[in-house]
């Protein structure tokens, strides 16, 4: 296989070719090798990860995954997919329309669930100036509809998921991926990045409807630059609400992000001195926005040029 | 008057409160972020409990000892016998979080 090569480089029947037996590609520190035959699984990663670069023979794949009926059967009657990990199961089979948000849903499993070298935070995370702003956020706070908002408008998206940090360095090391968009945020999105590559959107999920959206080239072309923590800023949407930033305690702001990390528990003391240090260097606010996502830019934009 | 101080009083007259296990703390602007080593459970905690924490190391004979040394924190300390009081109401908190523990003297 060619260094350097990325997806977009690979005519799209080679892809589905590739995926039959795996096809292996980087996102930010890891490798992950994807067999599936479903060809909805084929025109998600097509689609989404066309600018990500291949993996090559020597690289260590981190992630084994297969996406597949669980039984020949079940590819004709109800038809399913089960998401595989190394050949195992982690989860129930799902609808086969939802093939490919498993697959994603499945990677967010693998990384969150056996990246232990690093601290992971449920939390969006985007990068300005060298800077990284950490989004931690509920279901329906719109995280990611402001992920998709701010990595199109002047922020380098690291990730819309899972903040990463290296406890060595206290550094972010980004991983993008297709932003998750659901529901209304679906439409929201169409509407205010009329540009953006968007998957079909997938219906009756136990998320509702979901969509993907293709990560900014930018994004992956620049996977392996880290960024220094700065702010944490813990968003809410609410329908009525004013666009409003309050400043909240570093203290607080702490115990929340430990609450919000997926192996603070599991690193123990190591999780701890990480998280106070990211603390430490930066400042905390919450932010209420009402759905203006002109106006929620624009503030985030004055967010990152304060001293 | 604090609910239940008079009986914890009482108590300390003949049990020791003692730390459950050792810890980290990271404090910033008056908060603490506050690891306890064996039970691997994060609180916040004001600073002026983790002080008491760091005071119960010292083995303290009793709590007039206790309130004497926190008192120590302020520009201008409270009446000792509200200082008491005020130590044993934060001994209690931290007992519920089971950061403190009573043990027979």
């Amino acid at each position: 296989m060619q260094p350097g090569l990325t997806l977009s480089q690979i005519p799209e029947q080679q892809i589905k070719q590739r995926l039959k037996s795996g096809l292996a590609l980087r996102t930010g520190p890891f490798a992950v090798l994807i067999r599936s035959t479903l060809p909805s699984v084929a025109e998600g990663v097509a689609t989404t990860y066309a600018d990500f670069p291949l993996a090559d023979e020597t690289d260590f794949i981190d992630f084994h995954v297969t996406l597949a009926p669980p039984h020949p059967v079940r590819n004709w009657i109800r038809p399913q997919v089960q998401f595989y990990f190394d050949a195992h199961p982690p989860f129930t089979p799902l609808p086969k329309a939802q093939a490919y948000p498993l697959l994603e849903w499945g990677l967010n499993w693998c990384v969150s669930t056996q990246a232990h070298r690093y601290l992971i935070l449920h939390a969006a995370v985007l990068e300005m100036n060298g800077y990284a702003l950490i989004m931690p956020g509920e279901p329906g706070s719109g995280k990611s509809t402001l992920t998709a908002a701010l990595c199109n408008r002047g922020w380098r998206l690291l990730s819309d998921e899972m903040t990463i940090i290296d406890p060595q360095s206290g550094l972010i090391q980004p991983l993008p991926r297709p932003v998750s968009l659901k529901n209304q945020a679906i439409n929201i999105i169409s509407q205010y990045l009329p540009g953006a590559t968007l998957t079909p959107p997938v219906h009756d999920t136990l998320k509702g409807t979901v969509s993907l959206m293709k990560p900014p080239g930018e994004a992956v072309a620049r996977m392996g630059e880290t960024a220094i923590p700065r702010w944490v800023v813990f968003p809410k949407y609410r329908a009525d609400g004013n666009l409003a930033f309050t400043a909240m305690s570093r203290g607080q702001a702490f115990l929340e992000l430990a609450r919000n990390a997926f192996n603070y528990s599991i690193l123990g003391e190591l999780g701890f001195h990480t998280l106070t240090r990211l603390m430490s260097i930066s400042n905390a606010r919450r932010f209420e926005y009402g759905g203006d996502l002109d106006r929620a830019v624009e503030a985030f934009a004055s967010l990152a040029a304060e001293p | 008057m604090i609910p239940g101080a008079n009986s914890l009083q009482t108590q300390l007259g003949t049990q020791l409160w003692q730390l459950v296990s050792p810890s980290l703390r990271h404090c910033w602007d008056g908060e603490c972020a506050y690891y306890q080593l064996a039970s691997g459970d994060t609180h916040l905690l004001s600073e002026e409990a983790v002080r008491l924490l760091e005071l119960l190391q010292g083995r303290p004979r009793n709590v007039g000892e206790l309130a004497a040394s926190l008192s120590e924190m302020y520009s201008q300390p409270p009446e000792p016998s509200q200082m008491d009081l005020h130590v044993i109401a934060l001994l209690d908190d931290l007992a519920k979080a089971r950061l403190v523990e009573c043990s027979p003297a």
